[in-house]
């Protein structure tokens, strides 16, 4: 779901299947022409996911589970559920391995309030 | 390292407002992409060494209201010594809801929205060590003050062809350097080779050189902008194509090569919403290329043939 380009950090430990998701604080995204552009804006790097992969980016503001976006993407998408979890998994260590996304265990869904605003 | 403490003594003490006692009475005015923009406080010899490094932009075009900047002075007790030989460093820079604070060898300065853009500068140096100074701060505050208005500040080698630039960006290695010989050998204009300033005028997009950066920085050229044509992303490749791409890969890859605000988390928004607009209004794509100039033709491919213009 995602195209690297270039190396955004370093992986790190696989985490719990129960764990709570979210994106990492110095990450913005947003869709364009039906693809998410991810930026990290602690190293100014950007990349680029697929739709599916933006709808999950997007899903992280509830702070789900893995087995939570599975189903909300079922009911969106017309996939086989197997294969998506498959799908969702690999794509969740991918945000992993790449800084953009990481479990908060324990957390509860909400949204966050600490974001900065921007200015125009 | 918190912010500053690798270039001032004491980084706690970083000024607050615009207030100290300036260098001098003398004001410069230097009209560039997005501009005018005024220093003023300048002392005798700052000011001749801004006039003459910048000879081709001094004066304004009038029109506009100018980015004041106000330079002060500081003690050389202020900031730590660092000896330049065998290493670079990059400034640091520190974000807020309406400032940026910097700080490099010898010098610190903040940018407020007041609610206008306006800087200041304060420095104990003169010389040579000023103008690197002001050129270092000059970039950063030409990028904010363009994506300010609608545009951008792009790591990019900017070629006109035919009266219109086309805008070759990438990130250090993709071949801006190699392309803008490339394009001089060919007898093209080379704006520049590294920075490249994309602004809105008279309704449509335009280039401007950047008179501050890369190897053609500082060479005289027009002063003038030229209407955009196409915004490439430079990939090495074995031989010269062009491939189309989308739109949010083109703007992924701009983000990437638009310094300062891409990792400014106040304004990355505004710096995006300039570039999408720009991917929607100008050509977009990937240019590989070839040393032996192969390539040129693929700047300007043929356009679609409309129907009305097919053989009867």
């Amino acid at each position: 779901m995602t195209e690297r380009g270039e190396d955004l950090g370093a992986p790190r430990r696989a985490p719990d299947p129960g764990a709570r998701w979210r994106r990492a604080p110095d990450v913005r995204f947003r869709v364009v022409g039906g693809e998410g552009v991810v930026v990290r804006q602690t190293s100014g790097e950007a990349l680029v996911v697929d739709e599916v992969g933006a709808r999950i980016l997007e899903l992280l503001d509830e702070r789900p589970t893995a087995a939570e976006i599975v189903g909300r993407l079922e009911a969106e998408y017309d996939v086989e559920p197997e294969r998506l979890a498959a799908d969702v998994e690999r794509f969740l260590e991918e945000l992993l391995e790449a800084g953009i996304a990481g479990p908060v265990e324990g957390a509860a869904p909400e949204r966050r309030d600490d974001e900065p605003r921007a200015r125009r | 390292m918190s912010f500053g403490a690798a270039f001032l003594r004491e980084p706690d003490l970083f000024p607050a407002r615009h207030s100290g006692e300036t260098w001098g009475g003398e004001s410069v005015t230097i009209d560039f992409a997005a501009g005018p923009y005024r220093f003023e406080g300048l002392g005798r010899e700052q000011a001749a060494t801004v006039r003459e490094r910048f000879r081709d932009r001094v004066g304004g075009r009038g029109g506009g209201e100018a980015a004041v900047t106000t330079v002060f002075r500081a003690a050389a007790a202020d900031f730590v010594e660092i000896d330049p030989r065998g290493w670079e460093w990059t400034l640091d820079l520190d974000h807020g809801p309406d400032v940026v604070r910097m700080a490099g060898r010898g010098f610190m300065a903040r940018l407020d929205w007041r609610p206008t853009l306006a800087g200041a500068l304060w420095t104990a140096a003169e010389g040579p060590l000023f103008q690197e100074q002001f050129e270092n701060y000059f970039r950063i505050l030409a990028a904010y003050r363009l994506a300010e208005r609608g545009g951008a500040l792009l790591h990019s080698a900017g070629i006109v062809d035919g009266g219109e630039a086309f805008v070759l960006f990438g990130r250090s290695g993709a071949g801006k350097s190699t392309i803008s010989r490339l394009g001089l050998a060919a007898g093209r204009l080379v704006l520049s080779d590294d920075l490249n300033a994309i602004s809105s005028a008279g309704g449509g997009t335009v280039v401007e050189k950047v008179p501050f950066a890369g190897d053609l920085g500082r060479t005289r050229t027009p002063r003038q902008s030229y209407p955009l044509r196409a915004l490439l992303a430079l990939e090495k490749g074995a031989r010269s194509a062009r491939r189309p791409a989308s739109a949010g890969r083109t703007l992924a890859a701009l983000l990437a090569c638009a310094p300062y605000l891409n990792r400014d988390p106040y304004r990355l928004e505004l710096l995006t919403a300039n570039l999408e607009r720009l991917v929607g209004d100008v050509e977009t794509g990937v240019l590989t290329f070839d040393l032996g100039g192969e390539f040129w033709p693929l700047l300007r491919p043929p356009r679609p043939r409309r129907a009305e213009d097919a053989p009867r």
